[in-house]
């Protein structure tokens, strides 16, 4: 283009709009990836049991209704059987828990309208979100036209005694004269209601959805090694006996950390693999609170001025050492009359080594008793302060100290607390070599934190510009980085992975097997059945 | 002016970028994906050598693709401050000028400004335009490796063969590390005279002693200044 022609300056613009994500720092996709393979079959969306059988049967009902088979077809279907019942459920009880969709179902319960129209209550449907877990229990399978399929094993028989709960009602009657009535009156709704209470699971379809948790011939569904997750269920169920009453979240996780010699060892394999899934958990939660902090720190200073010198923001919020101590002091790693800025990493490290001793025939994760556990650690994650990075290198500390690397089986699990490597602070790409660096250089713990926080806002701004490369039209980073300048675009609050196991009990609960006394007897007979299974195949690693 | 449209389009096999500030955790995942998505596998960055030296400081042991996918190289002078993507191929050069580093901030981050324009291979005056252009950043250009690397870049026929050198000036000018900007434009403007000018900027002098200048060699009469809002006006005169 000759000079005379040169076009005027225009504002730049990569035409990207800031908008929200999940997972900002990366951090919790490798313990959800261990999770997913640790239990499968259930997800943070499915607390219901009972809509496993639910939709066994509408794929049923709606394969011999002569609807055409095409993905619209089914989800309308889907749609006006789960209006019925959600509706139903309300109309016998107002305050049912674990449906989908009663906000949209409530007002309609409490108006005088009769009959009452059948008709999509959400936007994604009970039919959708417990999918995964129906096909993870071998319930169900995708076909290539898309529409679902039941599996004979488990699915058609879960189906035929859902099909005897409804039978005879007069709704299942005017369902199989081969319509879809658009509109059911209420004493219709409530007879069918009555039948497919979410919080009543009749024996057959619980003998059923059980078969399909705990096969008595455990394989690979979906991808997913069975065996690992009856390992879960049992270690759940062992601890609602041992405890008497229902396992909550840490007390898995302390079962995990410590050494417990009444654990039996059908479940000790798993416990180990769930000690990788306690690591990684870890390392998102404190890496995520840093994160949190430096953000609140940078909204604070948003009115001072556009950027602020990242080095100078992070010595400023080093130099509050009560808040950093704090936590340190806690977990028996300072004493009252210490500071964290006079000690060394190496004396950190020797601490923490110290606090951590490996109680002696150990597997090849390394267990001790004493507080200095990855639960602990958690547990002392404030919202938004600097507390929590005088937690990174003690995080960083105890998941070298969790694994023995010197055993086969831990060489395997250090390859899964490295998956994705330095993409996402893995293990062996990232952090034994940083450990080493640090304590070779004899490294202060200031400086040593300092480089840790930075990290943190440097994993969430790879993961936003990864996730810029795949879709330029979305960044989701909290902060826009120049080179030594950060500047403040967006508040920041941690969270942790969902382990999915609260979700876990409330099926234990909704099939009579644990109750607020612990195990049931109908839980006492699973539980043996769960040993027997995974006592019939030699444990070995499941990662 | 999409900085990503402009790196992702098609037809171009080498590039040169001359920066102030450079991220290379940024560059890596975004700018760099951008370069190759366009075809661009022969890649320098040429920046400014205190930034380029903290910033590598800084991202110690993240840096993945350096030396590998594309050649850094800091430029010899106190000071670097352009910011200019060239894009060559056989069917001629793109060129990106702007105000933003290669940074994050300086990708739409910012209040940034910038123009970008396509020199056809067949023009007679795209060699020497582009030659002008190399041949200032080869004065900045650590070293023998940083140099080679250029000239291999550069390797296009239309480009070697010259053009016709007389035909036209390059429409862009990158300073000397000895000579003052001011000598420059006298140089290119040397006995012509403008009633109107438009400055874009993120800052001015104070006083506009740049404006006084202008008025005073080339008779600007109207001067418009493009400034962020951001920024803070103060007038002592």
């Amino acid at each position: 283009m000759p000079a005379d022609m040169m076009p005027i300056p225009d504002w730049v613009d990569s035409e990207s709009e800031p908008i929200r994500g999940l997972d900002l720092l990366g951090l919790r996709l490798p313990a959800q990836a261990i999770g997913n393979i640790l239990l499968s079959g259930i997800t943070t969306i499915s607390p219901t049991t009972r809509y496993l059988s639910i939709r066994a049967w509408l794929i049923r009902t709606f394969e011999l209704s002569g609807l055409p088979a095409t993905w619209k077809a089914i989800e309308d279907f889907a749609a006006s059987i789960e209006s019925a019942v959600v509706l139903g459920n309300l109309l016998v009880n107002p305050n049912m828990p674990g449906l989908v969709g009663p906000d949209r179902a409530h007002p309609l319960v409490e108006s005088p309208a009769d009959p009452l129209p059948l008709g999509r209550l959400v936007v994604q449907l009970a039919f959708n979100t417990y999918a995964g877990p129906s096909e993870a229990l071998g319930l169900s399978s995708t076909l290539a036209s898309g529409l679902p399929a039941l599996t004979s094993e488990r699915g058609k028989p879960l189906a035929d005694e859902f099909e005897k709960a409804v039978q005879g009602t007069r709704f299942r009657a005017i369902l199989a004269g081969g319509t879809m009535p658009a509109s059911a009156s209420r004493d219709v709704l409530q007879e069918f209601g009555e039948r497919v209470r979410v919080d009543v699971i009749p024996p057959g379809e619980s003998t059923w959805i059980l078969n399909a948790i705990m096969p008595a011939n455990p394989g690979n569904v979906a991808g997913a090694n069975e065996r690992n997750r009856i390992a879960t269920y049992v270690t759940l169920l062992e601890l609602a006996d041992s405890l008497k009453r229902e396992p909550q979240d840490p007390d898995f996780f302390q079962l995990v950390a410590r050494p417990d010699p009444q654990v039996s060892l059908a479940v000790q394999s798993i416990l180990d693999d769930w000690a990788c899934y306690a690591v990684r958990d870890m390392l998102a939660v404190t890496h995520e609170a840093a994160m949190n902090a430096v953000m609140d720190e940078l909204a604070a200073r948003h009115g001072e001025s556009a950027y602020v010198d990242a080095t100078t923001l992070i010595a400023e919020m080093l130099a509050r050492t009560d808040d950093i101590n704090s936590p340190l002091q806690e977990l028996g790693l300072l004493a009252t009359n210490e500071s964290y800025e006079n000690l060394t990493f190496q004396e950190l490290e020797r601490r923490v080594e110290n606090a951590a001793r490996p109680t002696p025939g150990c597997s090849c994760v390394q267990r001790w008793c004493g507080d200095l556990t990855e639960p602990s650690v958690r547990r002392l994650v404030a919202p938004g302060t600097v507390a929590v990075f005088g937690l990174l290198p003690v995080a960083w500390l105890l998941a070298r100290r969790r694994v023995d690397t010197t055993q086969a089986k831990g060489i395997e699990m250090l390859q899964s607390l490295s998956s994705q490597g330095w993409s996402r602070i893995g293990m062996q790409q990232t952090m034994l070599p940083l450990l080493q660096q640090w304590h070779r250089e004899n490294r202060t713990l200031p400086a040593v934190i300092f480089q840790l926080v930075r990290r943190t806002v440097e994993q969430h701004l790879r993961i936003a510009w990864s996730r810029l490369v795949t879709d330029p039209t979305k960044d989701v980073a909290l902060l826009i980085a120049d080179g030594e300048q950060w500047f403040f675009r967006k508040k920041f609050r941690h969270g942790r992975p969902a382990s999915r196991l609260r979700e876990t009990v409330g099926w234990l609960r909704q099939l009579g097997l644990v109750d607020q006394q612990g195990i049931t007897t109908s839980g006492r007979d699973v539980l043996c059945r769960g040993h027997k299974i995974l006592v019939d195949k030699a444990p070995g690693s499941s990662l | 002016m999409n900085p990503r449209q402009f790196c992702r389009e098609r037809g171009y096999t080498s590039a040169i970028a001359l920066t102030y500030s450079f991220d290379p955790l940024f560059f890596e995942r975004v700018v760099l994906s951008d370069l190759w998505y366009g075809g661009t596998g022969d890649i320098v960055v040429v920046g400014d050598q205190h930034q380029i030296s903290e910033a590598t400081t800084r991202c110690i042991g993240q840096i993945r693709d350096l030396g590998k996918r594309y050649h850094l190289t800091s430029a010899n002078c106190p000071t670097f401050h352009p910011k200019v993507i060239i894009r060559l191929g056989q069917q001629g050069a793109a060129v990106w000028l702007g105000s933003g580093n290669l940074t994050h901030g300086g990708w739409g981050g910012n209040e940034e400004l910038a123009i970008a324009w396509k020199i056809d291979a067949k023009d007679p005056a795209a060699a020497p335009a582009i030659q002008g252009l190399i041949s200032q950043v080869m004065e900045y250009s650590v070293g023998s490796m940083a140099k080679e690397t250029i000239g291999r870049l550069i390797d296009h026929e239309w480009f070697t063969a010259g053009g016709d050198p007389v035909a036209r000036q390059s429409p862009l000018m990158i300073t000397n590390p000895g000579r003052p900007l001011a000598d420059d434009l006298l140089d290119r403007w040397n006995g012509r005279r403008f009633t109107h000018m438009r400055v874009f900027t993120g800052s001015t002098d104070e006083g506009g002693r740049f404006i006084h200048w202008c008025h005073n060699r080339f008779g600007i009469e109207h001067c418009t200044v493009a400034l962020s809002v951001c920024v803070k006006i103060t007038c002592t005169n």
